[in-house]
């Protein structure tokens, strides 16, 4: 995946700056520096990038991560720059972006996943320890032995009642704090009730003995977790906003020198400097004569905006033609750009937990079963204080909630698994049960229903082969997006030798080709469109539009069938807005023009049951405040940030995959709670009337919870 | 009788052995990229001077 937006992407020579690079490089000799590399997708790409330190001198190693598409290098600073180490990644046809604080962030999230693969290491080598000598001891292990085999059995539950359910001791106690029952209550609970009780009968002489139900069950819990959150995991390991933008660095202009410099270190007032593709950092008034800017990712404007000296220039805007100087009015974090940012970003890190059904549920069940147990042992209590005691804990062992403990997020984790394989990335999986209420559906237009690029309406045919040449050559230096859709139409046409070639914003590029003056103009007036015309007189005017995605209208018709209020919404102009509307068929009332990103924000919270469906760091504030958030692929990889789905490929049929497969999951889900009900009702009602000891209650548990592992793994396997 | 128990203990200590193992190897970050050496291992061929790539840069 090329990302030409990324502002800086032919231009590494920052990252050699003294003042800028401490800021991306580390380890003790700073010789080493993290990318984010888009478009590792094989075997071949991982080859290619860690054979570069047999190609490329002074580079002493270079390790890749595929999954979190990370680049760990390390240089021999005399010999090889950072700068010329990226520009070599980019030749191999990646785009490597230098990451800043996020390695932090990486090795923090590396010494946790460590931590919780030890731990499940103890409780699997625990469990399985103490379950061949329980199943001795099921088997008919009499006498010395018979001791033995249960005190080595409680010696190896040490180290699972200590370490391995810590975990869920902290999750007690945290959800407790936050005055709500979780899922770990029990599982603390039956850790340590279990650990006491079974101790005091093992040191008495006594049977009922559960050291093995309580660290297999802990087991299972722990890999069914980890197993869900490693799926959730292996994607959306991106960088930080700024990094994902460029905004952390500058070109600053001192004493007519251009230099880059740390974005926090600017200054209201200070020259700043800017190439075209790159993204503008503070808000500005531009110093130089003209500009032209593009708002898309503020507003979802198409078309780029042409400015003149002493115009102020919004952060988040980007440079589209020429290069650009600004004086800073306003640092970014004061900037309307830097609030959506900053918003964005504590979403992202915020927990953004959505409480699911299996945790309602388990906080119903774990409170009737405690009521009940305790209401039992009190009134039980004087007609004989073990039995009483037995009963309770046989009722307390037996309602297990397996189907919450593991059931639940091994149906999620299955689902995790389907969606990927659809091009489905799903942040937190909860989002499957939100995604069953949904009503509304939000799509943004540009970049989410049409091309984010613009497309040349007349077919490359109609136009005559020297007309072609002559565009594709007053063209092959601008970077305009009207420029890139000649390109794109006229791929096999061959340049001219040109003189006098020139760019002016907002109006057009002019040349001699063949000893005849050529310009071609824009018209602001008409649209999208411009006209070529040669000794000032008109030959051929183009016309532009944004190209509707394939499959758009099909997946809009389907989900209108089944239900769903379709509402197109756009910071575009009217024209352009109402004319993508029609030809996919929204009705009047249900397409909004003019948006900005509080205004779709404002709409979309006050909508009940809303999704947003978008691309830009426009539509991040929309998507944050819907039910569920689903970013398209091919645009700003930041709109990840904001979204809890995100679908790889650009195809909107995924969003009709997406209902059926929130479907699934939850069947799955209300399947395994339901079995877990009759379970319990019919397991709780004998335990307290005798029929089952503590005993028996223990080897019901793993069988109930086998039960539900089946169920869920032939469903997911559908 | 005596012959279990020494059995007991050795396959403890196995055990033991298998599990500081495994969490030395997840410590030295053996574990931390279970996706990457999979892919790896399917162009793994001998380390030479790759020419396409030297022409590339």
């Amino acid at each position: 995946m090329q990302n030409e937006n990324l502002p800086g992407a032919h231009d590494f020579a920052y990252l050699d700056q003294a003042s800028l690079r401490d800021l991306y490089s580390h380890g003790k000799s700073q010789n080493q520096i993290c990318f984010y590399v888009s478009g590792i997708q094989c075997g071949k790409c991982i080859r290619k990038l860690e054979d570069l330190p047999l190609n490329l001198a002074g580079l002493k190693s270079l390790r890749v991560e595929m999954n979190k598409n990370l680049a760990y290098a390390e240089v021999d600073p005399k010999l090889l720059e950072f700068s010329t180490l990226a520009a070599a990644i980019q030749k191999l046809g990646f785009t490597p972006t230098a990451l800043t604080s996020v390695r932090d962030e990486i090795a923090a999230q590396k010494k946790s996943d460590r931590a919780e693969l030890i731990r499940l290491a103890v409780a699997a080598a625990c469990a399985g320890n103490i379950m061949t000598f329980s199943f001795a001891n099921y088997f008919g292990n009499t006498g010395s032995l018979r001791s033995v085999f249960s005190v080595l059995s409680f010696l190896l539950y040490l180290p699972v009642v200590t370490y391995v359910a810590y975990p869920f001791y902290v999750g007690a106690i945290n959800s407790l704090r936050r005055k709500e029952i979780s899922i770990d209550l029990p599982m603390a609970i039956a850790s340590l009730a279990g650990f006491i009780f079974s101790s005091i009968q093992l040191f008495r002489g006594q049977e009922n003995i559960y050291f093995d139900s309580l660290s297999g069950f802990l087991f299972l819990i722990l890999i069914s977790r980890w197993s869900q959150r490693r799926l959730q995991r292996n994607f959306l390991n991106l960088g930080h906003l700024t990094d994902n933008f460029g905004l952390e660095r500058v070109r600053i202009v001192q004493a007519g020198q251009i230099s880059w410099t740390k974005a926090s270190s600017l200054k209201i007032g200070d020259h700043i400097h800017l190439e075209s593709g790159e993204t503008v950092p503070v808000d500005g008034d531009l110093i130089s004569q003209r500009a032209q800017i593009s708002l898309s990712w503020l507003s979802g404007e198409s078309k780029p905006l042409s400015v003149t000296a002493g115009s102020r220039v919004p952060a988040g805007s980007k440079v589209v033609s020429t290069d650009a100087t600004l004086q800073v009015r306003e640092l970014i974090r004061n900037t309307e750009f830097g609030k959506i940012l900053a918003t964005v970003e504590r979403f992202s890190l915020s927990k953004n937990r959505i409480i699911s059904l299996s945790d309602r549920w388990a906080q119903r069940l774990l409170v009737f079963v405690f009521t009940v147990a305790t209401i039992y042992l009190a009134a039980a209590w004087s007609t004989g204080a073990e039995d009483a005691i037995g009963r309770a804990l046989a009722l307390i062992i037996v309602a297990c909630p397996c189907a919450m403990a593991f059931g639940t997020p091994l149906a999620l984790a299955s689902a995790l698994k389907k969606a990927r394989s659809q091009g489905i990335l799903i942040r937190d999986a909860n989002v499957l049960e939100k995604c069953e209420n949904i009503k509304t559906l939000f799509f943004d237009k540009t970049g989410t229903l049409t091309e984010s690029e613009l497309s040349l309406e007349v077919e490359s045919e109609a136009v005559a082969a020297k007309i072609r040449s002559i565009v594709l050559t007053l063209e092959s230096y601008s970077q305009h997006p009207m420029a890139y859709a000649f390109r794109q139409a006229f791929p096999d046409d061959l340049c001219l030798i040109a003189e006098n070639w020139k760019e002016t914003p907002g109006e057009g590029v002019s040349a001699t080709i063949e000893n005849e003056f050529y310009e071609l103009k824009r018209n602001p007036s008409v649209g999208m469109s411009c006209t070529l015309f040669k000794n000032g007189e008109s030959l051929k005017t183009f016309n532009f539009r944004a190209k509707i995605l394939p499959g758009a209208l099909d997946t809009l018709t389907k989900l209108r069938l089944k239900g769903f209020k379709t509402v197109l919404i756009s910071g575009d102009s009217e024209e352009v807005t109402r004319q993508i509307g029609q030809a996919l068929n929204f009705k009047n009332h249900e397409v909004l023009f003019g948006m900005s990103p509080t205004d779709k924000a404002n709409l979309v919270a006050q909508t009940p049951h809303a999704m947003m469906i978008g691309d830009g760091i426009n539509d991040s504030l929309a998507m944050i405040k819907a039910d569920v958030g689903v970013a398209v692929a091919g645009s700003v990889e930041s709109a990840l940030k904001s979204s809890q789905i995100y679908l790889n490929e650009k195809s909107l049929d995924r969003i009709s995959f997406l209902f059926k497969l929130s479907r699934e999951t939850l069947n799955s889900i209300k399947i395994n709670l339901s079995l877990s009900v009759i379970y319990n009702v019919i397991a709780g009602t004998l335990a307290l009337t005798g029929f089952i000891t503590p005993l028996v209650a223990a080897l019901l548990m793993p069988l109930s919870s086998g039960v539900i592992l089946v169920v869920t793994w032939v469903r997911g396997r559908k | 009788m005596n012959i279990l128990v020494m059995m007991i203990a050795i396959s403890l200590w196995l055990a033991f052995i298998f599990l500081i193992g495994f969490i030395l190897n997840v410590a030295g970050g053996q574990l931390d990229d279970l996706e990457t050496p999979a892919n790896r291992m399917l162009d793994d061929e001998m380390e030479t001077q790759d020419e396409s790539i030297t022409q590339q840069l």
